[in-house]
């Protein structure tokens, strides 16, 4: 699989990916295997590095850097992929001073990335209550739907801008959405698994 | 002479010619539709009975979102626990208790009125080959549905919602999924023989039309409402209406609030329709919020707050909103 590949996987998990580009990387995804794994490998290396209920990547220990560089290593070119290197790809010039530049540049992302797990370590070791101050409980309601026997509240639905800010900043009317939402996401549905889909998604914006 | 009888000859072969041909042409199309709604029923029980484990990407509002997801069935109860992998969510857990099916929705051919069902090519998802079934709607009211799915097992593969405008508004993917083989049937407990016995008949459950304001509820409990629909747009029913009736707290003193909850569906989008008494602090109207294939719709009407959710575009909503009126008990 060639960088600039591995780049368009690491841009679509990253939801960078324009919709023409998004529409042709999933239709590569499902003929390549080769591809699909390597996407299977982001998914599972930014879980590590983004979930703060794990008990092992909760804090930026020295066993989950050892991990992921182990991670990293086992996926060649993924460094490469991460840092607009392009020496071996003949498609795009390469300018004179471009391997200077790349040198610089896998430097100042290193950096980044030592920074960057510095953050989430301290934010991970600070107070579950601090980090959790705008998320919103919903408020318990009666099961409708009698196959159901328990749900998982949506408990950190964002509602996004609309242009009656009353929306954005009343947690009354964020919770009621929630509620509503959650309620209709009970019922059965001919694809199964679609509406339990939907709620999960909404707990990552919505 | 000669001609002249010749004519109506030639006019007879000819049209019989145009009928068996437009015949041969009529029954493939017809019999792919058959096997394209087969299918379908096939995937609605299988995604009950199969247990899998896998990871798949979610699209909606051009974001994308990888989820984890298993399903198990032991044959009493059903667990089902999605995590989303690239944000900090927790996983959302649905345990069912036994074999529901008589609960599932299936396709019936009345819903031909309002959805064209093909059968489309193989394609090949998460390395598994299935085949694509397209049920695209005869109006602007739903959304056309693509699926993939597995013709041995039955199992979903590929689900995408595209708009008038063939955009994508909703779609998953399983990138990563191991599927098991179904429960034994000699492990199915007795009363969910009975229900599978329902899922083979091809008759649709018997759900009125429209609801009817007279019913009592004690005869009709699932069907009784305040509210009726005047009408409703074309292939959409009253699946289940039910009303809580809860105590608050307002200026005036404790308040008695009602809610009604009415659910509609065409077969395959469904529409949750809520009618609460508004709370002096929700007295505002809401725009449409859109997430994805989900529109959500709040606006009072006849005194009542009046919210619509569901998997079908925002001028569905409109329409079903304009067309809901309270009922006439006395």
């Amino acid at each position: 699989m060639t960088i600039n590949k591995k780049e368009h996987l690491s841009a679509l998990l990253d939801g960078e990916a324009g919709d023409f580009e998004q529409r042709r990387l999933l239709d590569e995804i499902q003929k390549d295997d080769e591809m699909r794994n390597s996407y299977a490998n982001y998914a599972l290396i930014g879980e590590m590095m983004r979930t703060p209920s794990s008990s092992k990547a909760n804090i930026a220990s020295n066993n989950f850097l050892d991990s992921l560089n182990a991670k990293l290593e086992q996926e060649t070119g993924f460094i490469e992929s991460s840092t607009p290197s392009i020496a071996n790809n003949d498609s795009v010039y390469e300018y004179p001073n471009q391997k200077k530049k790349n040198g610089r540049i896998i430097g100042f992302a290193i950096a980044a990335s030592v920074a960057t797990l510095a953050v989430v370590g301290a934010l991970n070791l600070a107070p579950m209550g601090q980090q959790h101050e705008q998320t919103l409980p919903l408020a318990s309601s009666p099961i409708i739907n009698d196959e159901i026997t328990d749900i998982n509240t949506l408990a950190s639905v964002d509602i996004p801008a609309q242009e009656d800010d009353k929306w954005q900043y009343d947690p009354e009317i964020q919770a009621q959405i929630r509620h509503y939402v959650n309620e209709h996401n009970k019922y059965t549905s001919i694809t199964g698994i679609v509406p339990t889909i939907r709620a999960a998604s909404f707990k990552t914006g919505f | 002479m000669r001609m002249k009888s010749s004519m109506p000859k030639l006019m007879t072969c000819s049209i019989t010619l145009g009928l068996v041909s437009s015949l041969l042409t009529v029954m493939p199309a017809s019999a792919q539709s058959n096997e394209a709604v087969a299918l379908l029923n096939k995937m609605t029980s299988s995604l009950r009975h199969l247990d899998y484990k896998g990871k798949l990407v979610f699209i909606k509002n051009k974001q994308v979102t990888t989820l984890s997801i298993e399903y198990s069935n032991n044959g009493e109860f059903r667990k089902e626990i999605i995590q989303p992998l690239d944000k900090n969510g927790k996983a959302i857990t649905r345990q069912l208790s036994g074999f529901t099916l008589s609960k599932m929705p299936k396709i019936d051919p009345a819903m031909e009125k309002i959805y064209s069902f093909d059968m489309g090519s193989m394609s090949k998802v998460a390395g598994q080959p299935c085949r694509t079934v397209i049920a695209r709607p005869k109006d602007r009211k739903r959304y056309l549905k693509k699926f993939c799915i597995d013709e041995n097992s039955g199992f979903l593969y590929q689900y995408t919602l595209s708009n008038q405008k063939h955009e994508v508004v909703e779609q998953f993917m399983f990138t990563d999924v191991v599927v098991q083989q179904p429960v034994p049937v000699d492990q199915i407990p007795d009363t969910a023989k009975q229900s599978d016995v329902q899922v083979i008949a091809t008759t649709a459950p018997e759900v009125a039309l429209e609801p009817n304001p007279l019913a009592s509820k004690e005869s009709q409990p699932d069907q009784y409402s305040k509210w009726l629909f005047d009408p409703l747009p074309k292939g959409f029913k009253v699946v289940k209406a039910e009303q809580n009736i809860s105590q608050a707290e307002q200026q005036e003193g404790m308040i008695e609030l009602e809610e009604e909850k009415i659910l509609l569906s065409d077969g395959l989008s469904s529409i949750s329709v809520f009618i609460a008494t508004p709370e002096e602090k929700n007295r505002q109207p809401h725009p449409v919020v859109q997430s994805g294939a989900l529109n959500i719709l709040s606006k009072q009407k006849q005194g009542r707050m009046i919210t619509l959710v569901g998997e079908v575009p925002k001028d569905t909503l409109i329409d079903i909103f304009k067309c809901i009126k309270k009922a006439n008990l006395e």
